[in-house]
């Protein structure tokens, strides 16, 4: 099985390939944008005093982490239209993603929240502002550029878990790849093909990580 | 709070809302029934298939198109019973739960007849037959028939008839996602023999220019057929699909079609 430069040269390739990539790039960022959002809720309950809203947001933690990402695509995608819920292949995708990222990102929402000392609360309290005011203006802004860095993880994370979602009819990257192998064999070239988009992906994320990390060094103090 | 980030959080929060109505106003609404069969879109055959099993159902490098025995098959199929055709590429892991929920009519003849299957789908009649052999490296000269495979390393793809088969025989039993996979570890010296069927194995042979090849005859018989959603909807289709197969059959159009796609493999 001799290495097979000319593949490199299949410019249709990288045309199928590069919808694929599009695919997954477009459902992890608006995965990634429903999971920071709900993550950042799911932390705040995590550490308000209302037992009730604790305990919703450590279940749902708990499910959420706690059984497979492929499991909970095929029950959105699935399982739900025997309730009578139906979403399209996107949304499903969209939704299995969003969900699952936001139990991860709590921890490091509730984390990051944790980090910042308790004596700034104390401090605020003294000069008379609430918990809630408290938690505004000095706890998340200042936990939020803690947050960043695994923030940025997350995404990169999610980006490659993404390829998952071919399990409900979505041909993603990965599996337009292993489409074409399996018709031309040419595994190793593909999956070097399919491994450059990939870092073409998380290249340009982690380029505007370090933008924003800069930005909330400089701004939010 | 920051006034940008706090903007930050608001536009969030506008995607979320956005994207939860979008969805609630997207999710699609129960289709009426069509008079003669109940389809997932009426007036089209919808067919899920896994897409990487040449020369079965499998993406043409060129044209980007799913071809293949199936695809002929089912657009013959779909234009004697006046329905427009259309394929969904789904991954083998979710193409049973994904029947079940009705994003396909049914699906495509790439799956082997089990009684273990049968319990959760309806199958056709047996669309295409073909049996187990055996596949190993060209400079191999002591296996020949599955006997030999004592002690020996098998490589297959998980979740098929191969997997169980190879059982039988060895305790080393190596598996692999896809079958292209289980044809490259062989021919990387990771294995001493790979169990497929006939008609898949032809097609492999040739594009490894001489490196592989097929020993022993079909010691089995695999059957495989179009899978149906077991409801009484689905019952009507079945029965008009069968009764195109078996007129295929005997106008000849099946086998013009079959031997096309299946070539046949030197002993």
């Amino acid at each position: 099985m001799p290495f097979d430069f000319s593949v490199f040269l299949r410019w249709d390739f990288y045309v199928f390939l590069g919808q694929g990539a599009l695919i997954t790039f477009f459902i992890s960022t608006i995965s990634q944008f429903i999971g920071v959002f709900l993550g950042l809720i799911l932390a705040l309950l995590q550490s308000s005093r209302i037992s009730i809203l604790k305990n919703f947001a450590k279940a749902y933690i708990w499910i959420f982490r706690g059984t497979p990402l492929l499991v909970q695509l095929i029950i959105i995608y699935s399982g739900l239209p025997q309730l009578g819920i139906r979403f399209t292949e996107i949304q499903s995708a969209i939704i299995g993603l969003g969900l699952n990222s936001a139990a991860y990102i709590s921890e490091i929402f509730r984390a990051s929240i944790d980090a910042i000392d308790i004596s700034q609360i104390e401090a605020a309290r003294i000069d008379g502002a609430n918990d809630l005011k408290a938690m505004q203006h000095i706890i998340l802004p200042q936990s939020l550029r803690i947050a960043v860095p695994p923030l940025g993880n997350e995404f990169i994370a999610m980006l490659k878990n993404s390829s998952l979602v071919s399990a409900i009819s979505l041909s993603e990257l990965l599996h337009r790849t292993t489409l074409l192998i399996s018709s031309t064999y040419k595994s190793l070239e593909l999956f070097i093909m399919a491994a450059m988009f990939y870092l073409i992906m998380t290249t340009v994320l982690t380029y505007f990580q370090s933008k924003l990390e800069h930005y909330l060094q400089e701004n939010v103090k | 709070m920051n006034r940008k980030l706090s903007s930050c959080i608001g536009y969030f929060l506008l995607v979320f809302v956005f994207l939860i109505t979008a969805c609630s106003s997207m999710a699609e609404t129960k289709q009426a029934p069509l008079s003669e069969f109940d389809l997932v879109e009426p007036g089209v055959l919808t067919i899920g298939a896994d897409a990487a099993y040449p020369p079965h159902t499998y993406l043409d490098a060129d044209t980007k198109q799913l071809v293949g025995l199936d695809v002929d098959l089912a657009n013959e199929i779909g234009e004697r019973l006046g329905l427009e055709v259309k394929f969904v590429t789904i991954e083998w892991k979710g193409i049973i739960p994904a029947l079940q929920a009705k994003r396909f009519d049914i699906i495509t003849a790439e799956m082997n007849i089990t009684e273990e299957r049968k319990s959760t789908v309806d199958f056709s009649d047996v669309v295409f037959t073909s049996g187990h052999v055996l596949v190993v490296r060209s400079d191999n000269t002591d296996i020949h028939k599955p006997e030999d495979l004592t002690g020996r390393i098998v490589l297959v793809p998980i979740g098929t008839t191969e997997e169980q088969e190879a059982k039988k025989y060895t305790e080393n039993v190596k598996t692999y996602s896809l079958l292209s996979e289980c044809f490259r570890e062989l021919q990387l010296g990771r294995g001493d023999a790979i169990i497929v069927e006939l008609s898949v194995a032809s097609e492999y042979i040739k594009k490894s220019g001489g490196a592989l090849k097929v020993v022993s005859g079909p010691w089995t018989e695999t059957q495989s057929a179009f899978a149906f959603r077991k409801d009484t909807a689905s019952i009507k289709l079945r029965e008009a699909i069968n009764k195109t197969l078996s007129e295929m059959r005997s106008d000849g159009t099946y086998d013009l079609i079959l031997s096309h796609w299946i070539v046949k493999v030197e002993q």
